[in-house]
């Protein structure tokens, strides 16, 4: 079984409710890189650190 | 979360980008919610909103579609299903504008002690850093990782 197939038959066990369908020729887009950049700057910025688990 | 939720959902093979069509008041519009990698750390920005033309997100625009609950479910379902995927990532978000925060912070507020029984969930503050989310605090964004 393909490694898709497995997570959506997976991820269809999970939530039984959801209808999900892979796409594999979705234009994804560039996204928006000066929020990406943005965002990283302001984790850099609080220096992250997350608590324990 | 008993909450209505767009069921129909498309996902990319990397199932990174997701689209939903909302249905309400003013018709049908497609949604996207996109995760773009932020660090190394398996941290990824969730980005949402409209989409237009080239697969591009516009996060500022209003829909009015009187289905503001359902989109949130929505997001949250789909959150739920990233972090299944990618158990190891961290999903980072928060609004376009401070009121969409604020909507954020408060869906969370709500809906906080069953998001917590599979989920940790920061607050990120720029005095404070990353903070255990708690109800009523002010935050510039949200971060989110699976309970492993």
């Amino acid at each position: 079984m393909l490694t898709n197939e497995k997570t959506l038959a997976q991820i269809s066990k999970n939530f039984p409710d959801v209808k999900l369908k892979i796409v594999s020729n979705v234009d994804k887009g560039i996204g928006n890189p000066k929020k990406v950049a943005d965002m990283k700057k302001l984790l850099e910025k609080i220096n992250i650190s997350l608590p324990e688990k | 979360m008993n909450y209505e939720y767009y069921r129909e959902l498309s996902v990319s093979n990397d199932f990174e980008v997701y689209d939903f069509v909302s249905s309400g008041f003013r018709g049908e519009i497609v949604k996207r919610v996109r995760f773009d990698c932020v660090d190394e750390h398996h941290t990824y920005n969730l980005a949402f909103g409209d989409l237009i033309d080239d697969g591009e997100i516009d996060d500022y625009s209003i829909s009015d579609n009187k289905d503001m609950t359902k989109i949130l479910a929505t997001l949250a379902t789909i959150v739920r299903i990233f972090l299944d995927k990618y158990p190891e990532r961290h999903v980072v978000f928060r609004g376009s504008t401070k009121e969409r925060t604020r909507l954020y912070r408060m869906a969370i507020g709500n809906n906080l002690d069953e998001l917590q029984y599979s989920f940790v969930i920061y607050g990120l503050g720029y005095d404070e850093g990353a903070q255990i989310f708690t109800r009523n605090k002010e935050y510039f964004a949200f971060l989110v990782r699976k309970k492993l």
